[in-house]
């Protein structure tokens, strides 16, 4: 077996315990310059990099930010709801009229529908009127 | 907290779900795109494009895939765009610190430039060995950023740290 094998194996192994190494891989390197230098290079190379290249984080303002959009996008622009006040505002204008004018006992029912209007038109709206994050 | 999450998508209750979202995937998200855009800076405008698709689809999110796959994904396709869009490319960013150098008895070089050697690298190798070290030798986590399988990555992260160690000590051989 060549030392690029080895060097293979030490990549595995470097994680853990020396001791816990394979007794074959520890005699190569007893008697191994050059795999013993591989082996201080990748130390070396772990730990510098593991301390370089420390978990970082985004600054202190960024939540902030992102809710800021976030809040601003979810916000409903009036024009939007324009149709659905249209709406409600139509169908309460049908109650009325229904109520005040239709003859008899088809008045009932006109109203009743002219109501299940308004009901939809306000739960319509109730999507732009959801508590804020 | 991945299922915390869902339960509130599911409940209807968005606006907590991705309150919950934001506070387990900031840094995380941040890490990756820092790691595709090497730029805090055009990284955290990258996070907050993330956090703002993950918003507006959140409601749509069917627990089909996991979320972390998912969030990871859009990180990725965000920092691609941005990286496409924009082919200028800043110098590695990544926060130095003052942790002891290890005690040296060998022949290996004392002193490692370790962002010039990350640079030296195929782009691929960079990522998969930055990420690395940042996620603390996580491989499960390093193929979850970047939606490849584990053993690829594993495959991945073992070549690259090879091809850096030989390079280290090609340098330092007179």
């Amino acid at each position: 077996m060549n030392c690029s094998h080895f060097e293979d194996r030490l990549i595995d192994a470097i994680d853990q315990p020396a001791t816990d190494w394979p007794p074959d891989l520890r005699s190569h390197l007893a008697g191994c310059s050059s795999c013993r230098e591989f082996l201080e290079t990748q130390q070396l190379l772990d730990h510098t990099l593991a301390s370089k290249l420390v978990p970082t984080s985004p600054s202190p303002r960024f939540r902030a930010a992102v809710l800021s959009k976030v809040h601003s996008e979810a916000r409903t622009p009036l024009i939007e709801i324009l149709p659905d006040l249209l709406n409600l505002a139509g169908a309460a204008s049908l109650v009325a009229v229904v109520y005040f004018t239709a003859p008899g006992r088809y008045w009932l029912w006109l109203a009743c529908a002219a109501a299940a209007a308004l009901v939809a038109s306000l739960l319509q709206l109730e999507e732009y009127t959801e508590p804020r994050p | 907290m991945d299922a915390d999450i869902q339960h509130l998508v599911a409940g209807g209750h968005r606006e907590q779900a991705f309150e919950l979202l934001l506070n387990h995937y900031q840094n995380k998200v941040f890490r990756l795109a820092l790691t595709f855009l090497r730029n805090p800076a055009k990284a955290e405008d990258a996070a907050q494009d993330v956090f703002l698709k993950l918003w507006r689809s959140l409601g749509d999110y069917n627990a089909e895939a996991s979320l972390s796959t998912w969030i990871y994904a859009i990180t990725r396709n965000t920092c691609l765009n941005q990286l496409r869009r924009d082919s200028y490319r800043d110098a590695v960013s990544l926060t130095d610190t003052d942790a002891p150098q290890p005690a040296r008895e060998s022949s290996a070089p004392a002193a490692l430039d370790c962002h010039a050697l990350l640079d030296s690298l195929p782009e691929k190798d960079r990522h998969v060995l930055t990420l690395f070290y940042l996620e603390e030798k996580s491989h499960q986590e390093v193929a979850a950023m970047l939606g490849r399988p584990v053993g690829t990555i594993k495959s991945d992260i073992h070549r690259a740290r090879k091809a850096m160690a030989q390079l280290v000590i090609r340098r330092s051989t007179p």
